[in-house]
């Protein structure tokens, strides 16, 4: 099956800064949550995808249509949620969408004018009037509105509130839900976000340091309890973000699947206690918690 | 497209007729080296609208809706060839309704011929020039030729002010310095001002951004 998005080896450079080697392939029907510090370049990354900045290495294909050949297709195609809301403060929001869509050959006004008003959305107001969460959902009814095939989400949850955060998350779930068309997600909020991507991807000063199934993941990344002794020098030197602590020690460990064997006597003998990482433990561990 | 042309139509028509006005107007003063207003600022000024990225210097929203920063620029680039047709029209017509002496008006005719393909090859060179040398790099080419036009013009100005009305060629704006009708010069200039910062706030050209220079997070 042709993938939604798929990038190799794609880059760009700053000053002080440089995206490298970001090979991504995203199935249809995925969303991947793209994590990573600040600076670490998902926003690069997302407006290189979008086709804002021009790659400077690599290749990027979205459905097939390839960057920069088919940049006007490519962006059709894509539902693009930035960290800003792209509004110009005295337009009005009919003013805004008269304008957009008709540069869209899907567009369904519809669909657009239900957002609105499940987002509680007055047509007539101007975008200085609405607040910042309120900018987001009108970016984000844009986005869900003419037919896209890969939605980019860029930090949605910035500005809104618990009940519109859930609504973003439903609503992303519903795009994805016909198994045809994908979504990336970038957030600080990893909270809520591994029952959501069924991927993640953790970024680290601009390279891609972990990709895979959040399944996965979730089921290799632990935290070790254990008691002086009880697990080998060997493993010991292996875990991070190591501490002492009541039980005695702790540390996290991200291969999980190939140890547990060895700590299977030790866990019956209650000297070693095994409990789930969250998503913020493996990002935390991966980018600078040794 | 046609939405792009909407969108910059206004701002090209209210530059490119108060440029003009000020055109009509000096010639009308009978200054035979009128051209030099629009050779000086009128280029350097839609030149520069034409050669800058919109991604830079205008609306958000086109970064998010399927238009190329190449289409973009063509309709900037052909709003600036119409204008300058159109101006190149309205002076040529002017010139033959004021009746002027045949070498004069052999003079004037020639003057708007090269001022309108000087104004062309700006444009295209410029646009060429972006390409070429990247946005960052251009985009000081384009402040400099603004405030080195600036400066000269306002050099140029003041030392006709200072020779008065004798000095030899005469500078189209003395004359109307010295009479009520200056000051509908500076009306329109403020005019101009006023116009240009209108359509700022209308379709949204907000000036220089760095935006693209800066890594995101």
């Amino acid at each position: 099956m042709m993938p939604i998005l798929e990038t190799s080896g794609l880059g760009v450079s700053y000053p002080g800064f440089e995206l490298r080697d970001i090979d991504l392939r995203l199935e249809p029907g995925s969303i991947l949550g793209l994590i990573g510090p600040s600076g670490a370049g998902k926003t690069t990354l997302m407006r290189l995808i979008m086709g804002q900045i021009p790659p400077a290495r690599g290749s990027l294909a979205v459905k097939g249509l390839v960057h920069p050949d088919d940049l006007k297709e490519i962006r059709s195609r894509i539902g693009y949620v930035g960290e800003d809301p792209p509004f110009m403060p005295k337009k009005r929001v009919m003013e805004i969408v008269r304008f957009a869509a008709p540069y869209f050959p899907r567009w369904d006004s519809g669909r657009f004018n239900d957002l609105l008003d499940e987002f509680g959305i007055e047509p007539r107001l101007r975008i200085e009037h609405l607040s910042r969460g309120r900018k987001s959902l009108l970016t984000l009814a844009l986005a869900l509105s003419h037919g896209a095939d890969l939605l980019l989400l860029d930090e949605p949850a910035a500005g809104l509130d618990a009940l519109h955060r859930r609504k973003v998350l439903r609503m992303m779930n519903e795009f994805v839900a016909d198994g045809e068309r994908s979504a990336v997600i970038t957030t600080h909020q990893t909270e809520g976000l591994a029952p959501l991507a069924d991927r993640l991807a953790i970024l680290h000063r601009g390279r891609l340091i972990l990709d895979g199934a959040t399944e996965d993941l979730l089921a290799s990344w632990k935290w070790l309890r254990y008691r002086e002794g009880a697990v080998s020098p060997e493993l010991e030197a292996d875990l991070v973000c190591r501490e002492s602590g009541a039980f005695g020690h702790r540390g996290l460990t991200g291969r999980y699947p190939e140890i547990m064997g060895r700590l299977e006597a030790a866990r019956t003998a209650g000297d070693v206690q095994v409990g789930g990482a969250s998503i913020d433990d493996i990002l935390i561990s991966l980018t600078g918690g040794k | 497209m046609a939405a792009l042309f909407r969108k910059y139509g206004l701002f090209y028509l209210t530059s490119s007729v108060t440029f003009f006005f000020l055109c009509a107007y000096s010639l009308a003063a009978d200054a035979p080296n009128y051209p030099f207003l629009p050779a000086m600022f009128f280029p350097a000024y839609l030149c520069g609208a034409v050669a800058m990225s919109e991604h830079e210097t205008g609306d958000p929203l086109l970064g998010i809706l399927p238009i190329t920063p190449g289409e973009i620029m063509t309709v900037k680039f052909s709003l600036a060839l119409v204008f300058v047709v159109v101006g190149w029209l309205n002076m040529t017509l002017f010139t033959a309704l004021l009746d002027l002496p045949s070498g004069l008006a052999a003079n004037v005719a020639k003057m708007n011929a090269l001022g309108a393909i000087y104004t062309l090859l700006l444009a295209a060179g410029l646009q060429m020039g972006i390409r070429f040398f990247g946005r960052s790099a251009f985009h000081k080419v384009i402040i400099m030729l603004t405030v080195v036009s600036g400066v000269f013009g306002i050099a140029f100005f003041i030392g006709i002010a200072e020779r008065g009305l004798d000095y030899p060629g005469g500078f189209p704006l003395v004359p109307a310095l010295e009479s009520l009708p200056g000051a509908l010069v500076g009306l329109a200039a403020a005019g101009a001002a006023v116009v240009y910062w209108l359509v700022l706030r209308r379709v949204g050209w907000n000036g220089f951004s760095d935006s693209l220079d800066r890594p995101a997070g």
